[in-house]
């Protein structure tokens, strides 16, 4: 089974020559488009919300750039064109559970990612499991986990996946996909794992099958990052609305809320709204934090320079010691 | 002729009605990790198993992230023969790792 290329430039709509900043804002411009709780058509927007993370995942991250830029290389060297990669990533490693293959749908992670940046397809048991009847050459079949892309809504609000995977068939036997309905719980964690047992590799010689596990991984959010329980975003202000404090309006997982900027606040404050971050394992929400970045208009029109010039006058503000 | 390749498939749909994060006594992760309970308290005592929470004076209680660290250890000491130094080495290593990557995520922003 081939694994079909992704294109990740072409998701973002950059150039391969991109910078990190171009690759940030233009995921931050289609994911402001796409993401399921702004989308106008929420199917299409989902998937295409899920395509534009994992390029970002990976094109965001100069370690995973740089080795599928090195990809690229060896597609373009095998001349095959089109979006049928070759020599470089065909036929590379699924998911192995032992020395069968999984194909996962529904994850949010294409097989492509998967395959190539995806941490979970080491397949691994502890042995035969007492009580089950197992011959004594047995072996239980191996654990095998992939990831699960996690909206920060879903965290917050919790959800339910469904998952398929797919697994051959033996002795020419037609493959079979099973479809599991996943239960996502509000202040489900980063990282956190949700079993399904007995839904990993086959056993041998009788012994149970191993596990199945699902790894919470969170979406990137256009305007949020998530520290443990706390949100962060940026807060962008004019050097006036910093010095004389302004009331602006601000999106938070619960919508759009008001923030009172006190005047004089200085640039990298972080201004904090209390219980507006994800749900923690006491079941009290974390907080969202602000961070004031302190943007400059340019080009400066002459008449509002004039009274730039005016200030710079008559202030007596000295930021700085002169050495 | 050009052959045509076709695949088929059959669909199993397995009812898991309320497949969640599950939690699990002592006696039952050792039993699904096929470890013994006393080895178990070992391994909590050394600090290895995260995930486990324990109250005051009651049994730790396990979740599957636990669960599956536990499986992972077994894995290593049975086939791979790691002993418990190693595996607490191991284990550290590995939380060291995801703490960072969690970080550096949070440094590069949105």
């Amino acid at each position: 089974m081939a694994v079909k290329f992704q294109d990740y430039y072409e998701t973002l709509g950059v150039a391969r020559t991109a910078s990190p900043d171009e690759i940030k804002q233009a995921f931050r411009k289609l994911a402001r488009v796409y993401h399921p709780d702004v989308a106008k058509n929420k199917v299409t927007g989902e998937a295409k919300f899920k395509e534009i993370n994992e390029a970002y995942e990976v094109l965001g991250d100069p370690d995973k750039r740089r080795r599928y830029d090195e990809l690229g290389a060896d597609w373009q060297a095998g001349g095959t064109g089109g979006s049928a990669a070759e020599p470089g990533w065909r036929g590379a490693p699924r998911h192995r559970g032992g020395e069968q293959d999984f194909e996962f749908g529904g994850t949010g992670f294409s097989d492509f990612f998967e395959s190539f940046f995806g941490r979970g397809r080491e397949g691994f048991g502890s042995g035969a499991r007492p009580g089950s009847g197992a011959e004594p050459f047995a072996r239980e079949g191996p654990d095998v986990e992939a990831d699960l892309l996690v909206t920060l809504e879903e965290a917050l609000r919790g959800s339910r996946r469904t998952v398929t995977l797919r697994r051959p068939g033996e002795d020419g036997a037609a493959d079979r996909v099973d479809t599991y309905q996943v239960r996502i719980p509000p202040g489900v964690r980063e990282g956190q794992r949700i079993r399904l047992a007995g839904q990993g590799g086959k056993g041998e010689g009788g012994a149970a099958a191993g596990d199945l596990y699902l790894r919470a991984r969170f979406a990137r959010h256009p305007d949020f990052t998530v520290q443990g329980a706390d949100l962060h975003c940026d807060l962008e202000l004019a050097p006036w609305e910093v010095v004389l404090g302004v009331r602006v309006r601000i999106p938070t997982l619960d919508g759009a809320t008001s923030l009172r900027v006190p005047p004089g606040t200085a640039a990298g404050s972080q201004l904090r709204l209390r219980g507006l971050g994800l749900p923690r394992a006491d079941r009290a929400r974390g907080d969202l934090y602000a961070t004031v970045r302190i943007l400059t208009p340019e080009p400066v029109p002459a008449e509002e320079r004039a009274l730039w010039e005016q200030i710079a006058r008559i202030s007596t503000f000295k930021p700085r010691k002169e050495p | 002729m050009n052959e045509c390749a076709t695949e088929s498939y059959s669909l199993l749909i397995v009812r898991v009605a309320e497949c969640g994060p599950a939690t699990y006594t002592l006696e039952d992760a050792a039993t699904l990790s096929d470890v013994h309970p006393e080895l178990l308290r070992y391994y909590c005592r050394l600090g290895l198993l995260g995930a486990a929470r324990a109250q005051p004076g009651a049994e730790p209680v396990f979740d599957d992230d636990a669960l599956c660290e536990l499986r992972r250890f077994e894995h290593y000491r049975r086939k791979h023969r790691v002993d418990r130094q190693t595996l607490r080495l191991i284990c550290s290593l590995q939380r060291e790792v995801e703490r960072l990557r969690a970080e550096l995520r949070f440094r590069r922003g949105p």
